[in-house]
């Protein structure tokens, strides 16, 4: 079995053509396209609360456009930043993650909202350590999965310290509580090793523990079984837990074919709540109708072909299932929030990718697309990426019981 | 690149993503998404009509108006009830964002309960009043505080200019323009503007977004009352009452009031009254309508009554003698006695001294049946058609269950019972040539645009009796006013006055009380040709008890104010000598006099609502109207006017119906017909509402 990297690689290298390091322009087109259209989106759909919680209308909207400076700078850093160095520094990124996770739990930093303990709340500035713990996992996956001196078939080389990681990961999540987090960074997980080679049976197995725990998860805490009844019988309690997602219901199904026209939304008079974070969906359905929601998903498609395009090309094995699987998380987050807002998944706590309102997602987002675009260049690393690192102390020990494991086993 | 691992497993050659599944992961992303969008497309365009209703049956809201109140005014003209615009306070509990704080300022500023206002407030629900028609210092307090989630808005209020003058009659309207006692109550139908509704859109926590913008619902208007009363004989009425009642030390009293000839009803009066723009303090006691729902015994006042029925028989002729009985007769085994004995009379005579014992055998004469029937011919028994709800029968026994006793105790009016209206309904058929009116109240209905929508003529119920018994009747009860009459005191210097004294028992506790009477009087004026018909009753009089020392007088001082204020000429020569010898008290009450004045101000002008605060007047409705009328209207008013344009009035500020101050300043803008009125409101910087129809 050829991996898709190594058959690019050899074609390429049999015509020899010249290598172009350029950007994957239609990529930054699509990304600012659907940026441009969340502003508006987000503008719409949060004035009144924004006119009724602050007497400025556009109160999200610019903090939103705000975020746009961090955004940009973030994917322009890393388009120029070689993904050979994420590849070399992840488990520092990994460790920066916890960190960030472990300081959010902090009281005096922590910042609560709905009973989550999600933000780091640094002066006027609050960060979502969770949208950062999800990108950066995924790239230490990558790393991972793609050296050398593993076997990704091999139980304790690829799925052990991969469980490893997500679960004190996954674990500091469940801690604020970030379900939602936890079950993307869980199923990426799965994801990533499954397509960089791991066994069926070995996923499969993972698989079916995962969805224990998850049941597990759901069971021990009654306002998810609510959540979960609520999702399946929405007419229950109307006004209680199935509020939200009947109001989404209200506003999305009142598009009809072309909806009810830009900013001629009725359900963003506060009776849907967070209809411009992760409801936004909604009102794309109720003021734009199915015509919007085609073309928003359309361009989430474009998004996933340009991105496994540039995973294809890729220049290495782990810039490769980088760019996969930063696309198919993106990808993925879009449909699985399109699909709470349309009832057909149980509410989670994700936002739309570029269009929701949200700094921490939208800087994320950003940066995730800037390594996109680095890797699109397909650029050779620079020379202080050429030689290997002297590993370091940390990593020597790591290496050496990693050894003396194998030895004994 | 990397080391090679010496632990490496040989056929692991491949690093990176497998192609075959990063495939399998596209199609399972394009199948999320198709999956989508077909949900998408089901619940847009299959299910889109549920959605719809059920977003739509959340925010869509309509906005129930009620259109003004029809006014309710006297047969001049002269308003009675009318509706004004005052605001209100109203709260959206939701919005508020210091639900204690904001109690206690609204507390301070309104005179509310803090602790109520401020659990009304904490509810946190969409709407919830605060106080309603509060004073114009009131709303510009509150509007000055500028508390988030508290609101003014215009209501009609209705205001009873005249306060408690025809207090019970007109009742009172609730604070949504609902009739709810007396006219108010009863006529409501007519009165009452048509609910109309306004299609506005509401957010979540129930603030209107979007009204409809102003609607011309002046067709919505209630329909104004226009009544038979007169203000100013009910004033002179109320007043005459008032006095004697206190002088006399009664519980209470009424006067009617009557024009014979269509049956109008010129006053109702009745103490103890109440004061409708302020209804809450009166008791429910003082809301009844005494006139048609008390009942009493009518005692002597039902002599004319069975004289005149038998005079119409013909079995009894007005000179026909009849034996005094010296003061006792036997009817069975009671015996039947006069207050004064009187050896020898004629039918008449038996009404000008009231003699139990000539009433008796008149009846006797007249026998039960006729006499029943005659009563019932007077409205006895019977509703007298007034059209106020509740109005009550009285008890009248049918002829075949009248025992001879019976028919002696009702001769002289024990027995039966009667409403106040039904006395004077039956006196006015005497002095009205024998013909019975329906009483009447609402003389017509006029629409908001100044049509007739229903008009009430006068209405002849029967002919109870002849022309000629009435005349005779008549004679007899002008004896009643002259020198061995009972009731001299009813005298009205100038004028003929006929009618009869009563002081009938009230029944206590086993039998009758002989400390209780109720004293009335019931006649009319000129006696030749009847301008006036009057019932006076007073009840429990403490200083006097007979009808025609507490209750004449009453009619006496009514007389003397209302029968040159409607144009009766006096037509005997005055002889104050005899007047004074009758014991008539000949100095006019000037007070009474004064106390009237047609051209009074409603209370308000002096005294708004509240203590304080600028006084308000009413801003007339001048569209349509020329400069010399306006000026004239405005003049009268006393506030400034500002003119601008020439022609006819096409708008103004502030709005017809709304309070201003005294001090304020009232533009108008005036257009010749045809100019775009668009044109001129905006040259005049005045604004104008969208859709509102072009004049």
């Amino acid at each position: 079995m050829l991996s898709w990297f190594s058959k690019k690689a050899a074609s390429e290298e049999a015509s020899t053509q010249v290598v172009e390091f350029r950007y994957d322009r239609p990529l930054l087109v699509i990304t600012l396209l659907l940026i441009g259209f969340g502003l508006v989106m987000v503008y719409s759909a949060s004035i009144v609360t924004a006119e009724t919680q602050s007497g400025d209308g556009g109160y999200f909207f610019k903090r939103q456009v705000a975020y746009l400076v961090p955004g940009l700078g973030a994917m322009f850093a890393m388009a120029n930043l070689h993904n050979e160095a994420l590849k070399r520094y992840a488990p520092w990124l990994v460790g920066g993650a916890i960190l960030m996770l472990v300081v959010a739990m902090l009281p005096g930093v922590s910042a609560t909202a709905k009973g989550a303990a999600r933000w780091i709340q640094l002066g006027p500035v609050r960060l979502q350590p969770s949208e950062l713990v999800k990108l950066s996992l995924v790239t230490w996956m990558c790393a991972h999965l793609t050296r050398m001196d593993i076997d990704v078939r091999r139980w304790r080389d690829s799925w052990l310290p991969a469980l490893l990681v997500t679960g004190i990961l996954a674990a500091l999540l469940m801690k604020q509580p970030d379900f939602g987090s936890t079950v993307i960074c869980g199923a990426m997980m799965m994801l990533l090793l499954w397509v960089a080679g791991g066994r069926h049976w070995h996923t499969g197995i993972i698989i079916l523990g995962g969805i224990a725990l998850v049941a597990l998860a759901i069971a021990i805490e009654p306002y998810r079984i609510r959540r979960l009844t609520a999702f399946l019988s929405p007419e229950a309690d109307p006004q209680g837990t199935a509020y939200q997602i009947n109001q989404s219901l209200n506003a999305f199904g009142s598009g009809s074919w072309t909806g009810l026209g830009l900013g001629e939304s009725r359900q963003k008079l506060l009776y849907l709540p967070d209809c411009w974070t992760d409801f936004v969906f909604a009102i794309i359905g109720e003021e734009l109708g199915w015509v919007g929601v085609f073309g928003v998903m359309i361009m989430f498609l474009l998004f996933v072909w340009r991105g496994l395009t540039i995973a294809r090309r890729a220049a290495s094995p782990f810039a490769s299932l980088l760019a996969f699987g930063i696309t198919a998380q993106i990808g993925f987050q879009a449909v699985v929030n399109m699909a709470v807002v349309t009832a057909l998944l149980p509410t989670k706590g994700l936002t739309l990718p570029f269009v929701s309102y949200g700094g921490s997602s939208l800087v994320v987002s950003c940066a995730a697309v800037g390594i996109l675009l680095n890797i699109s260049r397909g650029k050779p690393p620079p020379a202080w990426l050429h030689a290997p690192a002297r590993p370091s102390r940390m990593r020597r020990v790591a290496d050496g019981v990693a050894v003396a494991l194998r030895q004994r086993v | 690149m990397a080391r090679r691992n010496v632990f490496r497993a040989p056929d692991a050659t491949e690093v990176g993503p497998r192609r075959g599944r990063v495939r399998f992961v596209l199609v399972m992303i394009v199948l999320a998404y198709c999956g989508v969008l077909t949900r998408s497309w089901y619940l847009q365009t299959r299910r889109h009509a549920d959605f719809v209703e059920r977003a739509e049956g959340q925010h869509r809201s309509v906005v129930k108006l009620r259109a003004r109140r029809g006014d309710i005014v006297d047969r001049k003209g002269r308003e009675l009830a009318i509706s004004a615009m005052v605001p209100s306070v109203s709260a959206i509990p939701a919005l508020v964002r210091d639900p204690l704080g904001t109690a206690a300022t609204l507390a301070q500023l309104l005179g509310v309960d803090a602790e109520v206002i401020g659990k009304r407030l904490a509810r946190g629900n969409q709407f919830a009043w605060v106080k309603r028609q509060v004073t114009p210092a009131e709303a510009q307090a509150v509007e000055a505080a500028n508390l988030a989630g508290i609101e003014l808005a215009d209501e009609p209020r209705r205001f009873y200019p005249n306060r408690s003058i025809a207090g019970a009659l007109l009742g009172f309207a609730g604070v949504d323009g609902e009739g709810l006692e007396g006219i108010e109550r009863d006529f409501d139908h007519y009165l009452r503007g048509r609910e109309y509704v306004v299609g506005s859109l509401r957010d979540a926590r129930g603030r209107q977004l979007m009204t409809g913008g102003y609607l011309p619902v002046e067709h919505l208007s209630g329909n104004k009352l226009e009544l038979t009363l007169d203000l100013r004989i009910q004033q002179v009425a109320e007043q005459a009452l008032a006095e004697q009642v206190k002088a006399m030390d009664a519980a209470g009293g009424v006067v009617i009031v009557l024009e014979p000839s269509t049956g109008d009803v010129l006053a109702l009066a009745q103490t103890p009254t109440f004061d409708p723009n302020l209804y809450s303090q009166a008791t429910p006691d003082a809301w009844r309508n005494r006139i048609t729902v008390d009942v009493l015994e009518p005692g002597s006042t039902i002599k004319p009554f069975v004289v005149a029925a038998a005079l119409d028989t013909g079995k009894v002729r007005p000179d026909d003698l009849w034996d005094g009985m010296g003061g006792r007769i036997r009817v069975g085994r009671k015996t039947v006695s006069d207050v004064h004995a009187v050896s020898v009379m004629n039918t008449l005579e038996i009404i000008q001294h009231s003699s139990n014992v000539g009433a008796v055998q008149v009846g006797q004469r007249l026998g039960r049946e006729a006499y029943y029937g005659y009563l019932r011919a007077f409205g006895f028994g019977e509703e007298s058609g007034l059209g106020l709800q509740g109005e009550v029968r009285g008890t009248l026994h049918p002829a075949e269950k009248w025992g001879l006793i019976h028919l002696a105790t009702i001769s002289y009016g024990y027995g039966l019972t009667v409403t106040p209206m039904q006395m004077a309904r039956g006196m006015a058929a005497i002095a009205n040539g024998g013909r019975l009116m329906q009483p009447r109240l609402v003389r017509r209905v006029v629409d908001a645009a100044g049509r007739t929508v229903e008009e009430f003529p006068p209405r002849v119920v029967r002919r109870v009796i002849s022309e000629q018994a009435a005349r005779d009747v008549s004679r007899g009860l002008e004896l009643v006013t002259q020198n061995g009459g009972t009731g001299k005191k009813a005298r009205i210097p100038g004028y003929r006055v006929a009618g009869k004294t009563g002081t009938a028992h009230k029944v206590g506790s086993g039998g009758y009380a002989k400390d209780k009477v109720r004293s009335s009087w019931v006649g009319f004026v000129p006696a030749q040709d009847p301008q006036l018909v009057m019932y006076v009753m007073v009840d429990e009089p403490k200083k006097a008890q007979y009808g025609g020392a507490v209750a004449a007088p009453i009619f006496a001082a009514i007389g003397r104010e209302v029968l040159p204020y409607m144009g009766v000429e006096a037509t005997e020569p005055v002889d104050l000598r005899a007047l004074a010898a009758a014991g008539a008290d000949v100095d006019v009450d000037e007070e009474v006099a004064e106390g009237i004045d047609p051209q009074a101000r409603p209370w308000w002008f002096e005294a708004p609502l509240g203590n304080e605060g600028p006084s308000q007047v009413v801003v007339p409705d001048l569209k349509g109207k020329p400069l010399a009328e306006v000026v004239a209207q405005v003049e009268a008013l006393g506030v400034e006017l500002d003119v601008q344009g020439a022609g006819l009035v096409v708008e103004q500020a502030p709005k017809a119906g709304s309070l201003m101050a005294p001090d304020g300043r009232l533009t108008v803008a005036l257009a010749l017909p045809g100019e775009p009125p668009s044109l001129v409101a905006a040259a005049l910087d005045l604004e104008t509402d969208e859709g509102e129809g072009t004049p």
